[in-house]
């Protein structure tokens, strides 16, 4: 018999069927006149007379009969199943379970708000794997004398919260245009640029200048940067030593460091060769450093052996006794450890060659002994706090009750 | 049976009204999106049908097969039939919980016209899915209809007694 096969679009065709065929049957039989690409047999879905036909039912107990009409749609979920409604009594109709079919041409509005929750969900997720990566930058920040280094250098929105800092700490004795020049003159480094206005900004390497670099961990604890940024002062050391190398100022200051021991140590040929370090003042702070970080002992005399061969072929003949001079402030290092220990954090410590060291850097600064002397006991030993009153002081700011900017 | 008429007009009583719609049904006049037949072709009475409606494009209602139960009583077709949905759906028209048709929401049905039929119903309803307030409704999934059988099988009794 002929049965009409109706379509959504309007158009219409028919197919010879048996009424002892079944459903599924006659969907392959529209699949192979239709084409399998335009009516796949696994999501067609017939309607004759207000009945989803079953697969596994025939025609015959559907009621198909001659030029009966059925409508054929697609759904996009293969195989669904759908009941009929044929029954002997209404009272005992079947369950309908069906799968809900989709057109293949568009989709319904409802199913892309469930596309777009799925978009918002993964944003928290990103935004929670950020902290984590964040943390892991910091914590290889520690660890790595390098990474150290690079995020230490400030730049965009961080340069402005580093000026900011920077102008507190100075209490008002440097206006931004220096603060600005500063950064500028030390690449964005933050501890190398309060350094610069300590000392004033380098057109030339100077000697005092050499000597300055040795204040680079106390003045990083003064910055309020983040914490991933302000380690604790052993770890400060390599990272001055790691700065020392790239910058040109400070590379510049072992140059202009040794020249001045070369003659005295050409003069003084033979035995007591180490007094000539021992008396350097610049060496002192250089062994200083060496002390508080043993472990940039190495690298320190691989850059003393490119700057001035003669000292570090002096060393070499006389290890044993630069040794003795590299142990022999040990109790002030001892001392110099436990009372940052007990501080919780790093500050000039009271024992003698410190407070000399201290006093000196301060005096090189361009002031006087005496108020070096005056100001350094009057503010309890604090090398950064006499060095803000002297400050302050100097640009006669406030003179009648100088404040710290902390 | 049940043939009545006014003065001066020709009622066409209730058997051949409906036999004139099972034919109509049967030929399949329309678009195809709305399809109905007898639910049981021994009934003599020929009160209970189901129908299909295909659900309109551009619609929360695309895609889906909305199967429906009408019971055309005795009083047929002076009076509207029951309409009921078996497939849930979501519309402000459909009973929530039986998928009755309200006709106090439908104004097919509550302003009854002798001269509407079945096919009407179905075109109104599938003009309905596709009002304002209907066509962004969310639709509930596809479950089991044994409640609503049920449902079916209590209304029929007591209309029965």
């Amino acid at each position: 018999m002929k049965v009409s096969i109706k379509t959504l679009k309007g158009s219409s065709f028919e197919i010879d069927v048996e009424p002892t065929s079944k459903v599924s049957d006659v969907k392959k039989l529209i699949e192979v006149t239709q084409g399998d690409n335009v009516y796949p047999a696994d999501q067609q879905m017939l309607i004759h007379q207000g009945n989803v036909l079953k697969n596994d039912t025939t025609l015959e107990e559907n009621k198909v009969v001659e030029n009966n009409f059925i409508v054929i749609m697609l759904s996009k979920k293969g195989s669904s199943s759908a009941a009929s409604s044929t029954a002997k009594e209404p009272t005992k109709q079947p369950s309908v379970d069906r799968a809900i079919p989709t057109a293949p041409a568009t989709q319904p509005p409802a199913p892309p708000a469930p596309v777009s929750e799925p978009v918002t969900a993964p944003v928290p997720t990103a935004t929670t794997a950020s902290a984590p990566a964040a943390a892991v930058t910091a914590a290889s920040t520690e660890a790595d004398n390098y990474g150290q280094a690079a995020s230490n250098l400030v730049a965009g929105s961080n340069l402005e919260g580093t000026v900011q800092s920077i102008l507190e700490m100075g209490g008002g004795a440097w206006d931004r245009d220096t603060v600005m020049r500063a950064l500028r003159a030390a690449y964005n480094n933050p501890e190398r640029a309060v350094e610069y206005l300590y000392t004033g900004v380098p057109e030339q390497a100077e000697a005092p200048a050499a000597v300055q670099a040795l204040p680079v961990p106390a003045a990083v604890q003064a910055l309020p940067v983040p914490a991933a940024v302000q380690p604790v002062d052993p770890s400060q050391a390599p990272q001055s030593a790691q700065l020392s190398i790239p910058s040109s100022g400070p590379n510049a200051n072992p140059l202009d460091l040794f020249p001045q021991v070369l003659p005295n140590a050409s003069a003084n040929a033979g035995g007591g060769n180490l007094d000539v370090l021992r008396n350097n003042s610049q060496f002192r702070g250089l062994l200083s450093l060496v002390q508080a970080n043993p472990q940039i002992l190495q690298p320190l005399l691989q850059e003393l052996g490119k700057q001035n061969p003669q000292i570090l072929q002096l060393i070499q003949e006389n290890q044993a006794e630069f040794l003795r001079l590299i142990n022999e402030p040990a109790e002030g290092a001892e001392g110099n450890l436990l009372d940052q220990f007990a501080a919780g954090m790093p500050q000039t410590v009271a024992v003698t060659p410190e407070e000399n060291e201290a006093i000196q850097r301060l005096e090189q600064m361009g002031f006087d002994r005496d108020l070096v002397l005056e100001v350094f006991f009057a503010c309890n030993k604090d090398e950064l706090l006499a060095a803000n009153y002297l400050l302050d002081h100097m640009n006669e700011f406030d003179d009648d009750a100088p404040e710290p900017p902390q | 049976m049940g043939s009545e008429g006014s003065a001066g007009v020709v009622v066409v009583p209730r058997n051949f009204r409906l036999l004139e719609e099972l034919e109509r049904g049967e030929k399949g006049i329309g678009d195809g999106t709305v399809s109905y037949g007898m639910d049981d072709a021994d009934d003599i009475y020929m009160r209970s049908w189901t129908g299909t409606i295909i659900g309109p494009p551009n619609t929360v209602h695309e895609g889906r097969i909305y199967q429906l139960k009408l019971f055309c009583d005795t009083d047929y077709p002076d009076r509207p039939p029951t309409v009921r949905f078996q497939t849930r759906i979501n519309m402000s028209c459909v009973n929530q919980e039986t998928g009755m048709v309200e006709p106090s929401l439908f104004p097919m049905l509550g302003n009854w016209q002798r001269e509407h039929t079945m096919q009407d119903i179905l075109i109104g309803l599938k003009k309905e899915m596709s009002a304002p307030q209907n066509r962004r409704l969310h639709q509930p999934h596809d479950g089991n209809e044994d409640q609503r059988v049920e449902q079916k099988g209590l209304s029929l009794r007591c209309v029965i007694m």
